[in-house]
Formats: structure tokens, sequence, C-alpha cells
């Protein structure tokens, strides 16, 4: 490698499993809606216009399971169809109200630009993760999986579990991109010592780690985070860049908060006449809430009412000076990197892929004028992990240290007195998910349904996503819900598992509600021969 | 117990009595088998948590005993079912459940390091080198063919081999 060093972006695909079948609009169902218009549609736009003009690109994405499962899924795919007509509906109607008035610009960008997202839409006929495997067969992209629903590993009780969160997360990927990865964004990136040999033993090969999960390594790396290192069990931790993650990130100096971007909070959900939102909300009754069409900028710290309308030609033009600018940092911070090194470094710039276009709308431009640029800084190289292990392949063996991603860098945000008692359930139902893996290594398919839908409640319940939002305080009743209903769930199913007495209705309306996995096969939760330990928890039975 | 060694207040066990987490429907209050278990939360707080399979209520003591550093008792009733404790970051011990005075559990623990760890007194670095088995381009499987499998190899290197123009 000829320049002074390498950056490898990665962006972290993530939605928990939320699927509501039994309702005909669901709220939380909007998540997905939301990011499938603000980031996912938009990246993959991007992809393919960089493709097209023959732009190298090198980015890194993990798609988790549950994200995976929820965009091939035929019910959510027709809904989010149904959801863009009726939001480019609206949009008509605003672009139509505002002609002449100041936010005319605003309101015809965001009109064509769910126009544009539809047409790319039916190119793909819904099926937007073909878009995502074509540019990973190009090298391009590389994507990586995550535990099968974003488990928190870290705090799990058994070895088992840890493996049946990886091995389904593997078949998963495998479903859906013909091929098994080689790397994973663990859930959190919350990494515990001895994690590194579940996923050997699952073949995944790289993960990502806070900072501090190498500067606290043992014993210490000789170039900190700028390098990947290599774990006891053969896998490589790239370490997350705090300097990258601080421009993006920071909510005082960070780039989305600039006074041009389209501001988040208001919505036209708000302010538009409430008989336009009637098919958008789902009823003239529903109340009023944001629908993700957007006509002002940041302006300042202002009250809501007082910002000023969005320019659109202004926002572009600054993101491509924010991308410039982000190109420039990297180059000097690589630049007396390499000096200091003597070798040559890698940063690693990872983030929530819904921070660009949910979050901040001009992220996907901000991203795309980064790659177009980047062909003129000869100085850095844009890699995604297997190019940089392909070229620089020496590495430093040392053991990770234990750390997240998360506030204060270790797991309180989701073990704190808020959520602590979600585990007491969890780790029962681990328990005997393993010992009914073992119970019935060849069950009546009855039997084999019940055993596979006690899986998917357990995955689904063991969701880092509900003890997040629990901490958050954000939809606490959702997650507090979620959290009880496939435990409580799961309980059912045990019990009428161990009594003989199967209600298929019941299993039947479970199978349809939470199909996620269809593949699932409950033995992968099999004990597993000589134990893997994991420091940080400690289970015995009393009495 | 010293001032240090407080331990935080309980969190509000899943009963329907607390309206804060009656949503959803109601888990087991009790599952019938005793457990004892030790979460990690951060290196200087660690989360215990038991469940007696006996009915009748319990004295319970927790003994926190960790390498070079003085035993701590915690003397709990019958009701409480978890504890809060604080540890030093870095540290390895055990903490012990006593049930009427009679050990019923040795839950050991190692927390997470706060600082980096310090350099070995002689400087010795181990080194691999990892090869990506088969390129991106060459795993494209032809139209109804199953994909080739690919991954990394890991060859240790000697410990001289480290990496000087790269």
């Amino acid at each position: 490698m000829t320049t002074q060093g390498a950056l490898l972006f990665v962006l972290h695909a993530h939605l928990p499993w939320v699927r509501h079948p039994e309702y005909a609009r669901f709220m939380e169902e909007d998540w997905l809606y939301e990011a499938m218009s603000e980031t996912y549609l938009p990246l993959l736009a991007m992809m393919d216009r960089l493709s097209q003009e023959q732009i190298p690109f090198a980015l890194t994405m993990s798609l988790t399971p549950p994200l995976c499962e929820m965009l091939s899924d035929p019910l959510l795919q027709e809904r989010y169809a149904k959801r863009l007509d009726d939001l480019i509906a609206l949009g008509e109607k605003v672009t139509e109200e505002s002609q002449g008035s100041p936010f005319e610009s605003a309101a015809f960008e965001g009109y064509a630009t769910l126009c544009e997202l539809r047409s790319l839409y039916r190119h793909y006929q819904g099926r937007i993760l073909d878009g995502f495997a074509k540019h990973a067969h190009s090298g391009q992209l590389e994507i990586l999986t995550c535990g099968a629903t974003h488990g928190l590993l870290a705090l799990t009780a058994t070895p088992e579990a840890r493996h049946a969160q990886l091995a389904v997360a593997v078949a998963n990927y495998e479903k859906h991109f013909g091929r098994k990865p080689e790397g994973i964004w663990l859930g959190e990136c919350a990494y515990q010592a001895g994690l590194d040999q579940h996923l050997a033993a699952n073949g995944l090969r790289y993960m990502f780690l806070e900072t501090h999960g190498l500067l606290y390594a043992e014993p210490p790396p000789r170039f900190g985070h700028y390098r990947p290192i290599l774990s006891e069990a053969g896998v490589v931790a790239f370490g997350r860049d705090p300097e990258c993650s601080r421009q993006v990130w920071s909510a005082e100096s960070g780039y989305p908060g600039d006074p041009t971007y389209r501001e988040f909070y208001r919505d036209a959900g708000w302010d538009v006449p409430r008989e336009w939102l009637n098919e958008l909300l789902g009823g003239e009754d529903t109340p009023r809430a944001n629908v993700g069409f957007k006509l002002h900028r940041i302006t300042g710290k202002v009250e809501l009412h007082q910002k000023e309308p969005y320019i659109p030609g202004l926002a572009r033009a600054r993101a491509m000076e924010h991308a410039q600018h982000f190109l420039q940092a990297r180059k000097h911070q690589l630049t007396e990197l390499k000096a200091h090194m003597g070798v040559t470094p890698l940063v690693v710039a990872p983030y929530d892929a819904e921070l660009f276009g949910h979050w901040w709308y001009e992220g996907p431009l901000f991203i795309e004028a980064l790659f177009r640029q980047a062909q003129h800084y000869p100085e850095l190289q844009l890699v995604t992990p297997r190019q940089w292990l392909t070229e620089v392949p020496e590495i430093q063996v040392t053991r990770p240290a234990p750390s997240s991603w998360g506030d204060k860098g270790y797991w309180d945000v989701w073990l704190n007195p808020d959520n602590a008692w979600m585990y007491r359930h969890l780790h029962r139902a681990e328990e005997a998910m393993r010992e009914l893996a073992g119970q019935y290594p060849e069950p009546s398919p009855l039997q084999a349904r019940v055993l596979t839908q006690l899986g998917r409640e357990l995955l689904l319940a063991q969701a880092s996503d509900w003890a997040f939002i629990v901490t958050m305080k954000t939809t606490v009743p959702y997650a507090f819900k979620r959290t009880r209903l496939h435990l409580s769930q799961f309980a059912q199913l045990l019990e009428q598992l161990q009594r003989e007495a199967i209600d298929e209705a019941f299993l039947e309306e479970l199978e349809a509600r939470d199909n996620i996995f269809p593949e699932l096969d409950y033995q992968a939760w099999k004990p597993l021969e000589g134990e893997i330990h994991l420091s940080g928890v400690s289970s015995v039975a009393i009495d | 117990m010293s001032s240090e060694q407080t331990p935080r207040a309980p969190a509000a066990a899943p009963s329907a009595e607390t309206p804060f987490i009656d949503w959803g429907p109601s888990l087991p209050a009790r599952y019938g088998t005793g457990r004892a278990r030790l979460l990690v939360a951060n290196p200087e707080t660690l989360y215990l948590t038991w469940e007696s399979s006996l009915e009748a209520p319990s004295l319970w003591r927790i003994e926190l005993a960790r390498k070079d550093e003085p035993t701590i008792d915690f003397v709990l009733d019958g009701k409480s079912e978890e504890l809060w404790l604080k540890v030093t970051p870095a540290s390895v011990g055990e903490v012990r459940l006593f049930r009427e005075e009679a050990l019923v559990a040795s839950l050991p623990f190692e927390t997470p390091r706060a600082a980096p760890a310090e350099l070995p007194p002689f400087k010795v670095e181990r080194w691999a080198s990892v090869h990506a088995d088969q390129a991106p381009s060459d795993i494209d499987p032809p139209a109804g063919q199953p994909a080739p499998q690919h991954g990394f190899s890991v060859d240790t290197l000697p410990t001289s081999s480290r990496p000087t123009s790269t």
C-alpha cells in the first residue's frame, strides 16, 4: 500500500423485527418505512449511480437479519409501496400548494426525490436486498451480518444461546446473499472475552469494536486502534476511530447540525390540512404525526415555528463541502499517523446507517460526495475489511478488551435498574431452549414446529433494542410489551409441549405473526460440546 | 459495609403492582427452580440476581470476595432477590451467596479494565499473517450454481516479522 493511509467506512443498518399483520396500520412499522425512503433506498440509489458512472467506492454495511427479513417480507413490501404512493400523493399536493412560495423548491425536491425512489423500488420489484447483493458481488460493498436479532451476546447466560444467535444469523445471510458472511457487526459492538471463540466457530473472521476494545487490549497493541488486531481465536478486530465519529455524530459540532440542512423535527404532518393526511395516517380520526415530508431547514437554535424554508441547492452544496472537509481531515490525520507509526494506518469510521438520510437527510449525499471526491485524494485509500486484510496481512495478536459502543463504553445501557428484570426471564428461556434441543433429537412434525417457534420467540425477546428503548425512554410501552409478549408466548408454547397438549390454532397464529427465519433450525440450541467460557456472566443452580 | 460499597437501589421487581412495566402479558413471578446469576454491567458494577425454589422467606447473606481486598458482607431479608454491587475495574473475585448461613452459590467474576493495560516488562509481540483465500470477484457463482465458500486463514509469524513498510 503506497498511500498515506486507509479509510474504512462502515454503516450499521438495523431495525428490530416489527411486523404486525394483525393491524391494518401499526405505528412502529413506520420505523421501517421511514428508513426505506430516507436511508436504504437513497443509499442503494447512490451505489447504483456510482456504479453506472464507474466511480469506485468501498463501503461496508451490516444488514442485520431482522432487517433482511423485513426487507424481503411480501406484506411489508406491499405496505411500504402503498405508503410511498400515499407520501407521493401528499408531496404532489404540497408542491402544488407551495408554487410561488418560499417553500416551492423544498416541496418539489421532496416530491421529485420520492418519485425517483419509487422508480427504484419498482425497478427492484420491491426486493431491494437484490440491489445490495449486486454491489456486494462487485466487491465494492461488503455486507456484514449481526446476531440473529441483534442480541447483546455479552449478557447472555448460555454458550448455546450465543451460538444460536450467530448460527441463525449465518444461515439467514446465506439465504439472502447466497454465501456465508465473513464479518460481523456485534450488536452494540458489545464484546466480552470468549466471544471470539463463538465467532470463529461460526466461520466469522472479523468484527468491529469500540476504540477501547483495542486500546485496552492485552498486551496493548503497538499501533493502538489504527491497525486491526487478531484475537487468540483468530478473529480480526477493527477499532472505531473517535475522531471520525465526532465529526459526524457530535450534537454541537457534527455536520448534521448545520443550519442549511433539512430540519428533522418540523414535519408536514403537523402543518398541512388534516384531511390531506387521511391515507397516510390511516383514517380521519387518528392524531397528527410525522410523515417524513419536510419543508424547513435547521436554521439555527430557534423554536420550530421560527424555522426557515429549506433550500435544497444550498444543502447539497453544503454536503459536498462537508465531504471535502471530512476527506481533508482524514488526509491530515493519516499523514501524521503514518509519519508517527512508520507503517500505513487504518482509520475505521462506523456509524448507524439510519443517521444518513433518516436523521441527517443529506447524509447519503455526503457519502456519495465523499466517494466521488476521494478519487482526487491519492494519499487516501478507501477500503473494505477484505481489501485491507488482503493488502496488509500482518496483524498483531492480542486479546481485545471487553467493551461496547454504548454510553460509558460497557453494558450499562442494556443492564441497569430499569431493564435488569428482563434478564432473569431471558436466561430461563435460554436454558429451557438448550434443554429442549437436547431432549428432542427426533421430534414429530408438530413438535418440530413448536420447537422452531420457541426458538423464534426467544430470539425476538433477546433483541437488544428493547432494553435500549427502555433506557432511552422513547417508546417504552412497546419495548416492554414486546419483551413480555415473546417471553410469555415462549412460556405458553413450552408448557404445551411439556404437557403434550399443543394448541395448534395458537401455534399457527404465532407462526403467521412472528414468521421471522422460516429456515430456523432449533438444533442451533443443542448443548455444545466443550464449554466456551464468557467473562462477565456466571450462572449456577442453587437449592 | 464501607461507604464506597453502598449498593445501588435494587431494580423494581417485575410485578403487576409496578405500573411502569405493566405492559404486555404477565411473566412468571417464580420459575420453581433455584438459580443465581451474576452479570458484569461495567468495570465497577455487578448485578446479582437469584431465585430460590423454597417458598419460605430466607435470610440471605452475600459475600463479595476480591483478590487482595477485604471481603464485604451484605445481609438481606427474604424478599429481595437482587443486588447491585460496586467493585473496582480489572478486579477478580467471587460473589458468595449464603442462605441461613449455608453457602448455596459461588459466582466468579472478572471486571473489565477501565484503562490501557501496562506494557509487559520486556516487549514481546506476537504477529500473524492473515490470508484471504479467494478474491470477492471469484466468488460470484454462475447462475444456478451454489456459491463457493471462502474465508481467511491465519499463519503465526515469527516475533521479528513485524510490519515495517506496509
